[in-house]
């Protein structure tokens, strides 16, 4: 006989089993004091007890959730399709950063030099953001509409260089992505 | 310096603070300016689909703090901004549930019931004005019910709480928050789990940065800015990106909506819906003022409460366009915005995501540590704090003063907002709140680690897990550990020192109490 087991049990079990690894293993080995220690003849709170406060509250909660779930089950709230969407969200997200951080640098090697010297200047210090930014509303709007259109890719780095404008005219302080970091 | 003094004081660094600009020779301070810009920008947010009031103070906040920088002086302005975004978003809120029955949170369900009836009988301009009205008098209502009940509450808790009650106290909000928030106790104290665990990782008291792995880029922790964003903001617009893409998919188009004419609305209209609104601004006070049970609970409240009193009254059916269903909604969910605020300046504990980001601004900003001491009466001189306390209070005043001045008449003209195509906004904002996110911390790294916490809000709430209890003990891990550290040495070593004093011991049946009663109520065993 098949048994379905429902979401909600998997996702306390595998809450239980993390809960039982932080109280077990990490807190203890990946903290440089206990749960209590002794110093200069006083007891005080070590660093481990925060987290291992966390993974006991979390053992506690995924068991009560797979008890609740082995007895009355639950349906199904995420599915592979699910999934499929946030790898593809994912996959539109890394492509813009990868753009915003070498856009700019790539620009400027191949034209004048040094970006370093250049991420002050316009247009340089916009290159990124927009390509990144304007990349990244345009792959999503694709990504609902499931077609590519050449209007919202204009749309979508009009919006980029817009934002970019806004935030960076009035405040002198500010910084575009990725300037901070070049 | 008696209270009145301070009191003075408050009033004074909002409406004589430092000018922002002249106009006509005019000086105008800039909390006041700050108050307005605010404002508007919240009702624009509210009456936007898919934006929300916590959205848009979650995108302001780290432009205002790099803007205004970490000074004292910059309090009251960035406060300001966001008490104005709150108050804006509260009344925004109700457009797009009248005009296009398209809640754009779980509170303006209850609004869609008669809101969107009156806009299909041609009644959208009344039904925006009856919301209107009874937004801001439920409103009004609850922040005199703050001004009253935070200061005498925080007096209290002065006078009556050591160390290890407010230890026990911390640990009773957040249970309590994990418990009423959501369908799933258990689900909210995974939440509170887990948000505890991202709050300790790369923190402590040793030099070593525990539950890092030695990884040198968790050793400072995780970016306060860039986790509360990713699962508050980034998890709902990658949530929304998902549901337009089937919305699309299943219809072939998205969703358009379109407007409606305009009615006035009389005095007698007004003073019919009076009641309901005096009903539901007491039931949305009284919820409000609990922590995390938040304004669908008020409105759901405000909403039976006001149906049972239409039914004594023979007046038109709650669900067919009664005005005075949307006045009872609106009354109730918005009465819960000002008394949300009594836990946060009384005892520091957020109780909502607009009151995440009011902790967040006062944490980063420094100068005003929300709690009892704020306020204490000092024997001799000023207590800062307390001034501003009073600054905060007079912010929410003016904010009052404009929409009921200028707020009804904005509110309608955002009407507009919802033409804007949302598989447009919403990539917009996620670049805007990145944006954002890059202005406080200046390195994309920020950004990759909002982007993860992000997807963790999407699991969230795809496995049906409320994100609040996540947030709210991210934000109270470092107190808790704290408070609990001195609380320890305090009583010199004692393991006990929860459960061996009345006031904590009752705190701590309360928090065990409340986990198992309301998991009965909700049937958390057989979910």
């Amino acid at each position: 006989m098949r048994v379905r087991i429902s979401q909600d049990a998997i996702l306390g079990l595998l809450v239980l089993v993390f809960g039982l690894f932080i109280v077990l293993v990490w807190a203890p080995l990946d903290s440089a004091s206990g749960i209590a220690e002794k110093v200069r003849g006083r007891w005080t709170i070590g660093d481990a007890l925060g987290p291992s406060v966390a993974g006991v509250v979390l053992v506690v909660s995924g068991a009560a959730l797979l008890a609740g779930a082995l007895r009355r089950g639950a349906a199904p709230a995420m599915s592979l399709s699910n999934l499929r969407f946030l790898a593809a969200f994912l996959g539109c997200a890394a492509l813009a950063f990868a753009v915003m951080r070498l856009a700019g640098p790539l620009a400027a090697e191949l034209t004048v030099g040094d970006y370093r010297a250049l991420r002050d200047e316009p247009p340089w210090k916009y290159i990124g953001f927009v390509g990144g930014g304007g990349l990244l509303i345009f792959s999503l709007i694709s990504l609902v509409e499931r077609r590519l259109s050449l209007a919202r890719l204009a749309l979508a780095f009009a919006v980029a260089l817009a934002l970019a404008l806004a935030y960076d005219l009035p405040f002198e302080d500010l910084l575009l992505p990725p300037n901070g970091d070049v | 310096m008696s209270v009145w003094e301070h009191v003075q004081l408050g009033v004074f660094a909002v409406l004589q603070g430092p000018a922002l600009v002249e106009i006509m020779g005019v000086a105008i301070p800039v909390t006041l300016a700050m108050v307005a810009f605010g404002f508007l920008t919240g009702v624009a947010a509210g009456a936007t689909p898919g934006l929300a009031g916590p959205m848009a103070m979650a995108v302001a906040l780290p432009i205002l703090i790099s803007v205004f920088g970490y000074e004292s002086s910059a309090l009251l302005p960035v406060l300001g901004f966001l008490i104005g975004v709150m108050k804006g978003a509260t009344v925004g809120g109700a457009v797009p549930a009248i005009l296009f029955n398209t809640p754009g949170t779980p509170d303006a369900l209850l609004t869609t019931f008669d809101g969107y009836p009156m806009t299909r009988n041609g009644q959208a301009g009344k039904a925006l004005r009856i919301a209107h009205f009874s937004s801001v008098s439920g409103d009004t209502v609850s922040d005199i019910a703050l001004f009253v009940c935070a200061p005498f509450l925080a007096v209290l808790v002065e006078a009556h709480l050591d160390l290890p009650e407010k230890t026990a106290l911390i640990i009773l909000s957040m249970s309590f928050i994990a418990a009423v928030v959501g369908k799933s106790v258990a689900k909210g104290l995974i939440a509170a789990g887990l948000g505890m665990l991202a709050a300790f990782i790369g923190t402590g008291e040793e030099f070593y940065p525990r539950l890092t792995g030695g990884v040198p880029v968790l050793a400072a922790g995780f970016p306060v800015v860039a986790a509360v964003l990713g699962v508050l903001v980034l998890g709902e617009v990658i949530k929304g990106i998902e549901d337009l893409m089937r919305e699309r998919a299943a219809t072939g188009r998205i969703r358009r909506i379109e407007s409606s004419g305009d009615n006035r609305l009389t005095g007698a209209e007004r003073r019919r819906a009076l009641p309901f609104i005096a009903n539901s601004a007491a039931i949305g006070t009284m919820v409000g003022a609990l922590p995390g049970v938040g304004s669908t609970l008020a409105a759901t409240l405000g909403y039976a409460s006001g149906r049972r009193m239409q039914e004594r009254r023979a007046g038109a059916a709650f669900g067919t366009g009664a005005p005075e269903g949307v006045a009872a909604t609106e009354a109730a969910n918005s009465a819960v915005s000002g008394a949300n605020l009594i836990p946060v300046l009384s005892l520091g504990i957020p109780g909502n995501a607009a009151a995440v980001f009011l902790i967040l601004a006062m944490e980063s900003i420094g100068g005003f540590n929300p709690g009892p001491a704020v306020f204490r009466v000092p024997s001799e001189g000023v207590n800062g704090e307390m001034v501003i306390a009073f600054g905060i209070f007079t912010a929410m005043v003016v904010a009052n003063l404009l929409n009921w001045t200028i707020g009804g008449a904005f509110m309608r003209a955002m009407s507009m907002m919802i033409r804007v195509p949302r598989q447009i906004l919403l990539p917009s904002v996620l670049l805007v709140t990145l944006l954002a996110i890059y202005a406080q911390e200046t390195r994309l790294s920020a950004l990759v680690v909002a982007l993860g916490f992000g997807v963790l809000g999407y699991l969230f709430r795809r496995l049906e897990i409320s994100v609040l209890p996540f947030v709210i003990a991210f934000i109270l891990a470092g107190a808790l550990e704290d408070t609990a550290r001195q609380a320890f040495s305090a009583t010199g070593g004692d393991p006990f020192f929860l459960v061996n004093r009345p006031l904590a011991l009752t705190f701590m049946v309360l928090s065990v109490a409340v986990v198992i009663l309301v998991s009965r109520r909700k049937q958390e065993t057989v979910p």
